[in-house]
């Protein structure tokens, strides 16, 4: 990306905007924050952490899929009260529906958002398409290897055209290899100029997946649920080598964090 | 459609996606060239769910093996670094030339409507493997004919298709 076209990160637009939210678990145990958190456009952004400290929770705060026990949630200036229309999630589980081809699993989103059949087909086949899935559009979920159904997942999620893309550990259920092929393809997908989503909001456990991949990182502990630090990659160009010194530096800082 | 033993090379049970991770793999850490035992450990593979990938690699021309070593072939390099659709494209050509890939295409292209049934193909391989392998056989042939947009299943009539 060309530095001088890309506002500098604080003076980009908030998309989605956390307000002292905090989750308790039976009205009383604090298990997340209070944390605020700004999601900004055209950001990448990762929530990193070890299980327990609340980042699978942020993110489905974020999309709008559970509401907080106390604090405010913001979409632009507005609160936010429902579903997170302008969000879509991608699962670590696929979540297809197994009696559904490949077509219809990515063209189910888009009915609900009131396009006709004609136009669901055109704009499922665009995204299969640009995941590489083309060929598959008839399989069934059960004839393709995990990394083939996270594509339709993925699919299916760009394919309403969100302005963010919620991805929940996404690779973590897949080999090794396969979820490298998935992280490289997520990030050309993101620079395409065929893909209308710019925002990512990523949810793993991996540090070196998040250093690897983001604009930005959030680092969280868990007990309860609370921001350690943020960290700012803007500047660090892609793609990264991971025995990069720029990597390897703030990787190791962030286990230090975490350790 | 008489067969010979050649022409039924099985091919090994891997996800394309997985090939591609290898290659990248190779490209990345190793300059295209490393023991074909150290591959295991960083990945967290084992070797048996390793030699199924190096295989597909190798059967597509993209590595070769040799001594202990797997290294990328020219094909493999630019494969590697290729985005999306031109991979595609590379390894359509590729997967035509694979034994069972090409028989199954030849028969269909010979067939009316490019239509012939699944089953016909799935007789054909138990004469040379066991009821369940010529079935995972098929299944592989299907997956990687997918990628390739060589041919399809039609699950309605239980006939593979001709790819338009």
């Amino acid at each position: 990306m060309d530095a001088t076209a890309v506002p500098a990160e604080a003076a980009r637009k908030v998309l989605v905007r956390l307000d002292a939210v905090e989750q308790l678990y039976d009205r009383k145990i604090r298990i997340l924050g209070p944390i605020d958190l700004d999601v900004r456009e055209g950001e990448f952004l990762s929530l990193v952490g070890p299980s327990g400290c609340g980042k699978s929770t942020l993110l489905r705060i974020v999309a709008g899929v559970l509401r907080p026990t106390r604090g405010r949630v913001f979409l632009g200036d507005q609160p936010l009260t429902g579903v997170n229309r302008s969000a879509a999630l991608v699962f670590q589980s696929f979540a297809l529906f197994p009696w559904l081809t490949v077509v219809d699993n990515v063209a189910l989103g888009l009915e609900a958002r009131g396009l006709g059949v004609h136009e669901r087909l055109k704009k499922a086949e665009k995204y299969i398409d640009l995941v590489g899935l083309s060929g598959y559009e008839r399989a069934y979920p059960k004839e393709l290897s995990r990394g083939m159904k996270q594509l339709v997942g993925l699919a299916r999620a760009l394919a309403v055209e969100p302005e963010l893309l919620c991805m929940d550990e996404p690779f973590s259920a897949l080999d090794v290899l396969t979820a490298r092929t998935m992280r490289d393809l997520v990030l050309d997908l993101w620079a395409s100029t065929e893909v209308m989503t710019k925002s990512i909001l990523l949810v793993t456990h991996s540090i070196e997946e998040a250093v690897g991949m983001s604009d930005r990182v959030i680092v969280l502990k868990a007990n309860p649920g609370r921001v350690a630090d943020t960290v700012d990659l803007g500047d660090v160009p892609r793609p990264r080598r991971p025995d990069s010194p720029a990597v390897r530096e703030v990787v190791d800082r962030m286990y230090t964090l975490l350790a | 459609m008489t067969a010979r033993a050649q022409d039924w090379k099985p091919l090994p049970h891997a996800p394309i996606a997985t090939v591609f991770g290898l290659l990248e793999h190779l490209r990345e850490t190793s300059g295209g060239k490393e023991d074909i035992y150290k591959l295991g450990g960083p990945l967290g593979y084992e070797l048996d769910d390793l030699l199924p990938v190096t295989e597909a690699a190798k059967q597509l021309g993209l590595v070769k093996i040799a001594s202990g070593d797997i290294e990328l072939t020219s094909e493999g390099r630019v494969v590697a670094a290729a985005e999306a659709p031109e991979r595609k494209d590379r390894l359509r050509r590729r997967l035509f030339d694979l034994p069972l890939l090409r028989r199954i295409v030849d028969a269909l292209k010979a067939a009316d409507g490019g239509r012939v049934a699944r089953k016909t193909f799935l007789e054909l391989l138990e004469e040379h493997f066991s009821p369940s392998e010529a079935e995972r056989q098929l299944g592989t042939a299907l997956d990687w004919a997918r990628y390739g947009e060589l041919f399809d299943h039609d699950p309605d009539t239980g006939e593979f298709v001709l790819a338009s």
